[in-house]
């Protein structure tokens, strides 16, 4: 069954066209890929997804909700944006419970479990701001997460961190796969192959394949996925 | 409402974290009263009237809502700035619902601030013998403070929505001093004539002259006949013009607040 439907989407800022007519669903429980360059406009997708930018034509449809239904629409997604975004002086475990309230009671087995997955147990009483970058993004997953969303975006969620953390994170993100469909953007082409049901390819706002990652390695008629990727985009890589 | 009490309580929590509430809300007023208990020391008794109590503690009540001001400011372009707002945009919480959870924090805040001013003026009247007011009029003043409160922390809020984080402190520095000088504070404004008068028509000067009605201040003396028998601050005065013009005043602001922040969060998502 499908849970997002994008038709013709597009957005622009002035002359700049965003988003060009963008086209594609998205299955329940699927972790759903959008992969492209900086600047492809994966972000743009995704903050018009979760209502922190207008549309400027099209549509698209989210658990049965059009976007003009927005208010209904941000009661079951949550989405951790590019930039890790927690209350730097609260604690871990405020982040967690101030996130959780937001959106619904407070469900202390599955607060426990999303501690475990993120391993926060031994930081729970830690303030945000003093954590190194990357528990600070894993809080800020965690956070997304927290609140039971059916769909969760997370933007580039392994931007700028270093390897080893970006493969514990990786780990977390497929042991969620299949309770919550997972929207995730990133130019990294390992990271989507390792965890993605499906991909988008989107380069300059323009959606160039859509498929699993052995679907696009034969629409290309390559071998690795990365070839097939610059095959795909061609001059934009250069 | 919940989701009110819960961002409000973040709000809390973020600023009682801050060592700046400390400093700025409760160490520098209660500094301003021992420091003006100095200067009375070297000065010769019935001079300066404006530095005792009854005279002082409202302007030291309104311009520690000044610093509550800039507290404000501070938080809303920090929270801004980082992508923590942001992604509250996304969630369920509404426009009017953060401004709620903004201004009641500091609410708490302001309200701690004036009881803090208001005893410390008590026990400065009465350890200098100057005495202050009674638990009748203290309540009354408390309540008179509370426009001016307000609209100091629309203020900040102002600032801080449509300001960056580097700038919001700037502006709000101006309005601090601004409410140091022109809310006649420690300024004599009552021997300036018609700067005094123009004064009463800027947010200031209005909460510290009726905060004097109700403590019973007096007049700075301009000649041997006041200096002899002292003129009393009289609400009959200027009174009812005064609070009309707070109580205008805090009614704009707080609408002007409203509609700059809904306004930037509208712009914000676009
Ligand atoms: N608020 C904005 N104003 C103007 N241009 C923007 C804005 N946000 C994004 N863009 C532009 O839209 C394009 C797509 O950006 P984005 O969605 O952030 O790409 P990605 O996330 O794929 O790196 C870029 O060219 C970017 O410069
Ligand atoms: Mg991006």
């Amino acid at each position: 069954m499908e849970i997002i439907r994008v038709e013709k989407l597009s957005k622009n800022y002035k002359a700049l066209k965003a988003l060009d007519e963008v086209s594609f669903s998205i299955k329940e429980g699927e972790l759903f890929g959008l992969l492209g360059v900086n600047g492809a406009g994966k972000t743009t997708l995704i903050r018009i997804l979760s209502g922190l930018a207008k549309k400027s034509g099209g549509d698209a449809v989210v658990d049965g909700h059009p976007l003009s239904e927005i208010d209904e629409i941000k009661k079951i997604i949550d989405i951790s944006p590019q930039e890790t975004s927690v209350a730097m002086n609260l604690t871990v475990k405020e982040n967690l419970f101030f996130f959780e309230s937001l959106y619904g009671s407070h469900d202390e087995e599955y607060f426990n479990k999303i501690v475990d997955s993120f391993s926060l147990k031994e930081i729970l009483n830690k303030r945000a701001k003093t954590l190194s970058g990357g528990w600070q993004r894993r809080l800020s997953i965690a956070v997304a997460l927290i609140s039971k969303p059916k769909i969760l975006f997370l933007d580039e969620p392994t931007l700028g961190l270093d390897v080893l953390i970006r493969r514990e994170l990786w780990k977390i993100i497929k042991s969620l796969k299949g309770e919550t469909t997972i929207v995730l953007t990133s130019h990294y082409l390992e990271e989507i192959e390792a965890l993605c049901d499906r991909v988008a390819i989107l380069s300059s706002g323009h959606l160039l394949d859509i498929g699993t990652v052995e679907e696009i390695k034969e629409h290309a008629k390559v071998n690795s996925f990365e070839e097939a990727f610059v095959k795909i985009v061609g001059g934009d890589i250069k | 409402m919940k989701k009110v009490i819960l961002f409000a309580k973040r709000n809390l929590t973020e600023m009682i974290r801050d060592p700046l509430l400390y400093i700025f809300c409760v160490g520098f007023p209660i500094f301003m009263i021992l420091m003006f208990n100095v200067i009375l020391h070297y000065i010769p008794d019935g001079q300066s009237p404006i530095f005792y109590e009854k005279s002082l503690i409202p302007g030291i009540v309104m311009f520690s809502y000044s610093l509550l001001m800039l507290m404000s400011s501070l938080l809303i372009s920090k929270d801004r700035q980082s992508a923590f707002l942001k992604r509250l945009f996304s969630s369920p919480l509404k426009a009017y619902q953060f401004i709620l959870g903004y201004l009641i924090p500091f609410i708490i805040v302001g309200l701690c601030q004036t009881v803090i001013c208001i005893v410390s003026g008590y026990i400065s009247g009465l350890i200098s013998g100057r005495g202050f007011v009674d638990f009748g009029n203290a309540c009354l003043l408390f309540i008179e403070m509370l426009p001016m409160m307000v609209i100091c922390i629309s203020l900040g809020m102002i600032f801080g929505t449509i300001l960056n984080d580097k700038s919001s402190p700037a502006v709000s520095s101006i309005f601090i001093c601004a409410s140091g000088i022109l809310g006649g504070a420690w300024m004599p404004l009552d021997t300036m004539g018609n700067f005094e008068k123009a004064c009463g028509f800027l947010p200031f000067y209005e909460s510290t002259y009726l905060g004097r009605c109700i403590t019973g201040a007096t007049h700075t003396p301009i000649d041997e006949a006041t200096t002899l028998n002292p003129v009393i601050y009289n609400f009959s005065d200027r009174g009812t013009l005064y609070l009309a013009l707070m109580i205008a005043y805090m009614v704009v602001l707080v609408s002007l607040s409203l509609f700059a922040f809904t306004n930037k969060m509208k712009k914000d998502i676009s």
